[in-house]
């Protein structure tokens, strides 16, 4: 098995000791239960139809060229992948001249190629940053953070948030996850990391009744008590964030016994994958008036194909392609499906020379996707040539991810990319919305 | 992470060497395995006769199951499937002394080395 | 003359930084002994007696089986974290895996790495990554087992130089080139157990390769020399040393201070931590520590500084929740650690540690019936909770925040009885030992 690496990373080294969460403001005025809901409420009918965007990691470093192979090149991809032979590749649908990975039609209504066929997804093959950094943790962070430094801080969405989400509300950037991700860290707004909806609430055992009571008030004193340095305040911080996030689920909790499921979807996640049934979750929470602008969500699967390649990277697809789809139709079915734009992507590409183990070793030029009914559709960037190979015998980045990103933050989210994204006017833009 | 949910499980699921009638003075040996493509290996090499519980982990990618095949003809049930990153408990009889073999059904991964010796005292 | 005097909060502030905490107990006579024996004490050990006390750990009347029990593994060494009268050691064997982080490998492989981290981390570097390099689980893990010179793999090799030891000053020829360098052993099935590694000569690249800009014939003793002689390594091991017990910002001469020490010692750690140890810096702002716990030791802390042996295996699951479980790190680069360990969700995780401890632990930490009293006032009802929980740290306002708690617990029409004063006793426990201070050493 190759790096091992299936949760968020960062390489401590380059997170150091992590963000400050230097808005002690917020702490300072910790809102009871009631105003906070009413609050979260007031703030999502405000913005009815606020968009949002969901972020979905593939770590390790997906495959660009067994995920859509170039059909013209071809030959030349069987030379260099000698021990790794592309087999038979399925056409991906309409004049695109590439192909596509098999387990891309897994799923309902023809699974991630259904969707491309109806228009629902953009690709970006190509995407990357140059010049490449190879390491795991190095293109991370920088994806991660929206810019290729090695400095510690807020990530790209958290920093949208600082600037344009609530005080208050820390289910605005919601991690589906034990861990929030980095792309979420913020400099003070509050987010929230989520494993259950149903597993949310802050309790203390042994308490019931008025005790039950005091000690919410306590906790949220001693929340709101003010503190110095990042680690205190962050304590304080998260303490009080934790508890919101409790008071802000309690509707939507489900009860077995009584048949009640107030996020229940009438769409059929596929069984057995945790993937999906965060996905699940994360649709049914999208749908209420909760006022989520950003979520992030980790694929499961071994994308850090160095060897196995085939079986490991068909059954990580075939994944992803029914739980994407599947979280795609459950998106139509509630009807948020045109405020919801969902983004793929990975840290870096594959070399196209395939290794000795059956595998590939870290590369340039990998592959991300727009996707949803607002989605651009089609092929959004130039397919590297196989031909014309960089110095280290990798893909050529064809589209910096920093000009997707300054192009979400400006046709999705509809703010300017230069307060999130430095540089941003010489990323350039392309159209990743409709 | 799946670790928490996996090990909550194994906590509540009583393995069917625990569920049967058996003499409580003797309690059940514990053996683990690691089954991985295509490969087990046990963490204890010998066991006394009697009840034994295998805690197998999967740490594939792919799912496995375990047999007991032993003297006499013995075969245990086959077990349920441990998908990846999960574990396992199972239960069985070992009453005679002698070499037991822990294979995999799954098809083809006997053939590629999936088993493994216990042996009985 | 307060910033010369050994009090129980130095104690208190060395023993959660170098170790889990310290109980009442320990506080007070570590505060009479002076901090040359306190320090003396944590990196030598106790001169005689035993190194692991009180209870056993049981868990459903049974004793731990870590190699064979999955999960045990985690208890076992959380165990020792609350029993050794070693906690440095633990605590720098913590470190250490969380350095070399590995994972996914057979239980028996990653407990014989635990062994090897514990036993040399405090001696040469050079020797404990030459340990590292040929330890079982560390080169199934990263693939070093059956790198040969038809087709060397450069996942160890990069990662050596990336997380190991250098953390930049590299080039990709250089990954590659040590990649060769290190190619030759292969793995090796011994019947039914688990696989092991062997060095194969013909499968080593014996050719000259070129590291750093040096041209040799390089073999992998060889690379360990080239970098930890490398002007980076020393550096860049001081200052992940230093973070790993210290929030205050390390000088230019501190490093270099640290660094001369590494170099004077030939590049044994122990003299370096006890340098650390003995830095003032260490013990800056004692009434306001600044450090997130680790869950494991927030975990094995409050079990530690209670006396509170294990009984119940939620430890595990909860260790999960809190994104920290022994012998599972997330990747090979560990765990991020700092203000990255709270999120929402591991915040709810430690408050539920605090249910189950209460609750479902053991004595003392489980609250008896009868534990609160009606005779008390409210500040004989705050220090009863916070004796029963190894008088853990809080701050001034917390402390006022559950003083206020308790004044005006009852005042709800109805006349106190003792199940309210024992509830009385369940909160302020809890909230003392969940808290937003409980997260800070």
């Amino acid at each position: 098995m190759a790096c091992y690496d299936r949760s968020d990373l960062t390489r401590r080294q380059l997170v150091g000791r992590s963000i400050g969460f230097g808005l002690t403001v917020y702490a300072s005025k910790l809102l009871t239960a009631d105003a906070l809901l009413e609050s979260a409420q007031a703030q999502a009918a405000a913005a009815g139809d606020a968009p949002v965007l969901v972020s979905v990691f593939l770590p390790g470093g997906c495959d660009l060229l067994s995920a859509l192979p170039p059909v013209e090149q071809l030959g030349l991809l069987n030379d260099l992948r000698a021990t790794l032979p592309p087999g038979d590749v399925p056409g991906l649908p309409g004049e695109t001249r590439l192909g596509m990975h098999p387990a891309f039609t897994d799923g309902i209504n023809g699974g991630v190629a259904g969707l491309f066929a109806a228009g629902k997804i953009g690709f970006l093959p190509g995407i990357d940053y140059a010049p490449p950094d190879l390491s795991h943790f190095h293109s991370r962070h920088f994806w991660e953070r929206g810019m290729v430094t090695e400095e510690a801080g807020a990530g790209w969405l958290g920093r949208w948030l600082d600037r344009h989400g609530s005080g208050e509300n820390p289910l605005q950037g919601l991690t589906m996850s034990s861990n929030l991700s980095p792309v979420l860290a913020t400099a003070g707004a509050p987010v929230a990391a989520l494993n259950d909806p149903d597993d949310a609430a802050l309790q203390f055992g042994g308490t019931w009744g008025m005790g039950a009571d005091k000690a919410a008030e306590a906790w949220t004193r001693l929340a709101a008590l003010p503190r110095h340095g990042a680690g205190p305040q962050a304590a304080g911080h998260i303490a009080g964030l934790t508890q919101s996030v409790g008071t802000l689920l309690a509707p939507y909790k489900s009860d077995p016994k009584k048949g009640i499921d107030p996020l229940a979807s009438s769409v059929a996640y596929p069984t057995g994958s945790d993937f999906a049934k965060r996905l699940s979750s994360l649709a049914g929470l999208i749908a209420q008036p909760l006022g989520i602008r950003v979520a992030t969500i980790n694929a499961p699967g071994d994308y850090d194909t160095h060897d196995n390649q085939t079986a490991d990277l068909t059954k990580a697809l075939a994944e992803l392609s029914r739980s994407l789809s599947a979280f795609q139709a459950d998106l139509e079915a509630r009807g948020v499906a045109d405020r919801v734009l969902t983004f793929v992507w990975s840290e870096f590409g594959r070399r196209p020379q395939s290794n000795r183990s059956a595998g590939t070793d870290h590369g340039a030029g990998g592959i991300a996707w727009v996707q949803g009914t607002r989605a651009a559709s089609g092929i959004l960037s130039d397919f590297p040539d196989l031909g014309a190979l960089d110095r280290e015998d990798n893909l050529a980045v064809t589209v910096d991810f920093r000009r997707v990103y300054a192009s979400l933050l400006e046709q999705w989210l509809g703010t300017d990319a230069a307060e999130i994204l430095p540089d941003a006017a010489a990323a350039g833009r392309l159209q990743v919305v409709r | 992470m799946i670790i928490g949910s996996l090990l909550a499980t194994m906590a509540l699921a009583p393995s069917p060497a625990l569920a049967e009638r058996a003499a409580p003075h003797q309690p059940a040996t514990t053996v683990g395995v690691s089954a991985r493509e295509y490969d087990f290996a046990l963490y204890r090499a010998t066991v006394p006769a009697g009840r034994v519980t295998l805690v197998l982990h999967n740490f594939g990618e792919d799912d496995h199951d375990v047999q007991v095949r032993g003297p006499g003809g013995y075969r245990s049930a086959t077990s349920a499937d441990i998908e990846p990153e999960a574990t396992l408990r199972y239960g069985v009889r070992l009453r005679r002394p002698g070499r037991y073999l822990l294979v995999c059904t799954k098809p083809g991964h006997l053939a590629a080395g999936m088993k493994a010796t216990l042996r009985v005292r | 003359m307060r910033g010369h005097r050994w009090s129980e909060d130095h104690v208190r502030r060395v023993f959660w930084r170098a170790g889990f905490g310290a109980t009442p107990r320990e506080a007070s006579h570590f505060a009479r002994v002076g901090k040359g024996a306190t320090l003396n004490w944590l990196l030598d050990g106790p001169a005689h007696g035993p190194q692991m006390v009180g209870h056993q750990p049981r868990v459903k009347g049974r004793r731990l089986d870590p190699v064979n029990e999955y999960g045990h593994d985690a208890l076992w060494w959380l165990d020792r974290m609350v029993r050794s009268q070693r906690p440095l050691v633990e605590r720098l064997t913590l470190f250490w895996h969380d350095h070399f982080a590995t994972a996914d490998q057979d239980t028996p492989l990653m407990l014989r790495q635990n062994h090897l981290m514990r036993s040399r981390g405090f001696g040469s570097f050079p020797g404990l990554l030459n340990g590292i390099m040929r330890d079982p689980a560390m080169q199934f893990f990263l693939s070093l087992a059956d790198s040969t010179k038809d087709a060397p793999n450069e996942n160890f090799a990069r990662e050596l130089m990336e997380l190991f030891a250098l953390g930049g000053g590299y080039t990709e020829t250089d990954v590659r080139e040590v990649a060769r360098a290190l190619t030759g052993w292969r793995s090796v099935r011994h019947g039914s157990r688990s696989r092991s590694i062997r060095w194969s000569s013909k499968d080593h690249d014996p050719g000259p390769k070129t590291i750093f800009g040096h041209t040799g014939k390089y073999t992998p003793r060889d690379v360990i020399e080239l970098v930890t002689h490398h002007p980076a390594h020393a550096p860049f091991l001081m200052t992940k040393l230093w973070a790993a017990f210290t929030n205050e910002e390390l000088t230019t001469s501190t490093r270099r201070a640290l660094v001369d020490t590494y170099r004077r010692h030939d590049r044994r750690i122990k003299p370096v931590v006890a340098e650390i140890l003995r830095h003032p810096a260490l013990y800056s702002r004692l009434d306001a520590p600044d450090m997130i716990k680790p869950p494991v030791v927030l975990v094995a802390g409050l079990l530690r500084t209670t006396g509170t042996p294990i009984t119940i295996s939620a430890y595990t699951w909860l260790l999960d929740q809190m994104g920290q479980v022994p012998f599972r790190p997330p990747s090979v680069a560990g765990w991020d650690g700092g203000t990255a360990w709270l999120s929402t969700n591991s915040m709810r995780a430690r408050v539920t540690l605090a249910n189950q401890v209460l609750a479902w632990g053991d004595a003392p930490l489980k609250v008896p019936k009868g534990a609160g009293h009606l005779a008390w006032n409210a500040r004989q009802h705050v220090t009863a909770a916070h004796d029963a929980v190894g008088r853990p740290w809080l701050s001034a306002g917390a402390h006022a925040v559950l003083v206020d708690v308790a004044t005006t617990f009852f005042d709800d029409g109805h006349p106190p009885d003792r199940d309210r004063a024992d509830m009385l006793q369940k909160l302020l426990r809890h909230l003392m030992i969940s808290g937003p201070d409980a997260q800070l050493h």
